[in-house]
């Protein structure tokens, strides 16, 4: 074999050192090196979380590599042994299936890490407020029914529940009914061991669909169910995200029922908080600031590298927005909150990371 | 110049075409089902009712349609599950765009001839299986749809521009009249002109459609720009529908838009099928589907049904075909090349 001749070997360094270059870390990361399993780069409360750490990552400088789950656990499984194998400082991991979390506990070999939304055996855990906005969500509603004479002899509630999803994604919805049927007299009580994906009827009075989640799901699904729903009633429509409830209100209207119905959404999307402004029948978002995550996640990294350890479960930002208070948290026309909500209970030890103050919006000073 | 004899025989009428037309035991089945639906749910039998079932099958009609040709001419299209994210997509940016609803709606269906002239490339001139190739180009479709919309829903500001989601005197959405329509026109070029002639022939026998002057190159690349086209006619109802584009919707269009072609009598070898039959299976996918809505059965039992009732009414078809097996032509052409050859 002939040796390589000089212009060869010029190449070739040029070649490894450019290798060398895009596998160093960025010399603009001065903070943590962080692995960030994201669940899924589809849908819009999906894409703002992403994002939204993204761009906290940049603002704090920690070093971020991104893994996309896409919903499925096979990529989730393989995502976290490459995970493993980057010996990152801290693992931010977002897990389809509570069922994979042992495995994904051993897969990561002790890393310190946060597990969103889904719990993984010795990972902190970054959990959706759900049960508080639930309340909140049940308490405003029960003036507006009384106000405008709606009871339980007259009026439906309509659940529009993701039913691949599981049980924590499908939490808000089921829990608002409870909610309101200890509250509102004569409302049908949910089925004993509660509101599950099985669930179609409650009683009189409650009505689960498959929403799946998605924008034509809720319409398709929505205006087929509004035949069997009789035009005298009203309707309270709950969704387990923004995007269905838009394709119900869409049904809803399109069969001239819109008068007629209350609809709260989920998430806190841009769209939905168009319809809050300007439309009667829209009447509380919850928002969960999607884009807001990455501060607290981050926040929590900090904490955890710093020895401090988190809450058992660390609260994302939520709070129930009404037409009273859109214009307090948004700027007109905006969908990204100016000022976030002041932290949970639980939430205490992020402020002493000083990471939060480091955003505009920080609900610490 | 002179016109090829045989070929010129597919123009006049009396080619018997072995369409599922005559598929009248799935046209019993369809009605049982609708008298178990209008006797287990009152609400069923309202007209309101009725014409929402039309609507609410609007999408996946035109789209099965399309796949109609695809599958007749002997291929299949999976790529129309990408390709009506991408044109709802396309089209709600557009709109917002401002650049009006005529000229959104042209460069949306332009797309969808676009996406058809690269899978009939991919399956007509390299001849690469269409399973392959409109895998591929689904991926493609699916992935540009995402990236247009950075992975969200984009709503409408133009709500003037989402007419096809409105209702033709407050009764009959436009979705439900566009579908209407389409069907009738695709029965007729199907049943009627050349182009549908040569698509039997061509999904019957390629060879023998080549041998007999048919230009089976030009006539495949029709079939599946009629699929795209009506799959990013789809994707436009859709927008419109929900007056916003969503990159997810759709997204299991191509597999029910097959089930909906063969549940009507097509055979996925090709040759064999029909607008009337494929209508059948939408109707049948769409009433079940808003039967199961009424009836409030659980979504996860629902797909248990549906597939059990969709393989139901195939082995139906495929029972009548066995007992009533007699040789059918395709098209007289067959003859003279390939006497051998019976469709059942």
């Amino acid at each position: 074999m002939k040796p390589p001749k000089a212009p060869q070997l010029a190449v070739g360094a040029v070649l490894l050192a450019l290798a060398a270059g895009a596998c160093a870390p960025s010399a603009a990361n001065t903070g943590y090196h962080v692995a960030y399993g994201e669940l899924s780069n589809q849908g819009g409360t999906f894409v703002r979380v992403n994002q939204g750490v993204g761009s906290a990552a940049a603002t704090v400088r920690y070093a971020l590599k991104t893994y996309d789950n896409n919903f499925d656990v096979n990529t989730t499984q393989q995502n976290a042994q490459l995970i493993a194998t980057s010996t990152p400082d801290v693992i931010i991991e977002e897990s389809p299936s509570q069922s994979i979390g042992t495995s994904l506990a051993r897969t990561f070999h002790g890393t310190p890490c946060i597990a969103m939304v889904t719990t993984i055996p010795g990972c902190a855990t970054f959990q959706l407020p759900s049960a508080a906005l639930a309340k909140s969500v049940a308490d405003l509603l029960v003036p507006q029914l009384a106000t405008r004479g709606w009871d339980a002899s007259n009026t439906t509630v309509l659940l529009l529940q993701n039913s691949a999803a599981g049980p924590n994604v499908n939490y808000f919805p089921h829990q608002v009914y409870t909610d309101l049927a200890a509250t509102v007299p004569g409302l049908s009580a949910p089925p004993q061991g509660g509101i599950t994906a099985r669930t179609t009827t409650i009683g009189a009075n409650g009505l689960q669909v498959d929403s799946k989640g998605t924008l034509d799901g809720g319409y398709q699904v929505v205006a087929a169910t509004l035949q069997a729903i009789p035009a005298s009633r009203h309707l309270v429509v709950i969704g387990v995200e923004d995007d269905p409830v838009l394709g119900a209100e869409r049904a809803i209207s399109g069969s001239g029922r819109g008068s007629g119905t209350l609809l709260v959404g989920y998430g806190g999307s841009g769209d939905a908080l168009t319809q809050l402004r300007t439309n009667p029948s829209w009447v509380a978002e919850a928002d969960i600031a999607p884009e807001a995550w990455g501060e607290y996640l981050l926040a929590m990294v900090a904490a955890i590298r710093g020895g401090t350890k988190p809450s058992p479960i660390t609260y994302a930002p939520g709070w129930i927005v009404t037409k009273a208070t859109v214009a307090t948290y948004f700027r007109p026309g905006s969908d990204v909150a100016s000022v976030l909500p002041p932290l949970a209970p639980e939430d205490q030890y992020l402020a002493k990371t000083g990471v939060l103050q480091r955003f505009p919006n920080s609900p610490v000073k | 110049m002179t016109r090829n004899p045989v070929y010129g025989a597919l123009s006049r009428r009396r080619i018997n075409l072995p369409t599922s037309a005559n598929s009248t035991l799935l046209l019993a089945f369809y009605v049982a089902l609708i008298a178990v639906l209008c006797v287990a749910a009152p609400q069923f039998r309202t007209y309101h009712n009725a014409v929402s079932v039309i609507a609410q099958a609007s999408i996946l009609g035109i789209v099965s349609i399309g796949q109609t040709f695809a599958i007749v001419s002997g291929g299949f299209d999976i790529s129309v599950g990408g390709v009506v994210p991408l044109a709802a997509v396309l089209f709600a940016i557009l709109s917002n765009a401002g650049v009006g609803l005529t000229v959104a709606l042209v460069l949306t269906l332009t797309a969808g001839i676009g996406v058809g002239l690269v899978n009939a490339l991919l399956t007509m001139v390299i001849r690469i299986n269409p399973f392959i190739a409109t895998l591929g180009t689904y991926s493609v479709t699916t992935g540009l749809a995402l990236a247009l919309a950075n992975g969200q829903t984009i709503a409408m500001s133009r709500l003037g521009d989402a007419a096809l989601g409105d209702q033709f005197g407050n009764q009959i959405p436009y979705a439900a009249l566009l579908f209407v329509g389409v069907a009738l026109v695709g029965a007729g070029v199907l049943r009627s002109t050349v182009f549908g002639r040569s698509v039997y022939a061509l999904g019957g026998n390629r060879d023998t459609a080549r041998l007999a002057g048919i230009p089976v190159g030009l006539v495949g690349t029709g079939a599946y720009l009629v699929c795209s086209v009506l799959a990013a006619l789809g994707g436009v109802v859709s927008a419109s529908q929900l007056a916003a584009g969503s990159p997810t919707t759709g997204s299991d269009l191509a597999l029910t838009s097959i089930a909906a072609v063969v549940v009507g009598g097509a055979a996925l070898t090709g040759g064999i099928g029909g607008v009337p039959g494929t209508v059948l299976g939408i109707l049948i996918i769409g009433t079940l589907s808003n039967g199961f809505a009424l009836l409030s059965v659980p979504s996860f039992y629902q797909q248990v049904a549906t597939g059990a009732v969709l393989i139901l009414a195939i082995t139906m078809n495929q029972l009548r075909s066995r007992l009533r097996r007699r040789p059918v032509r395709p098209v007289d052409v067959d003859d003279a090349i390939d006497p051998e050859r019976h469709i059942a």
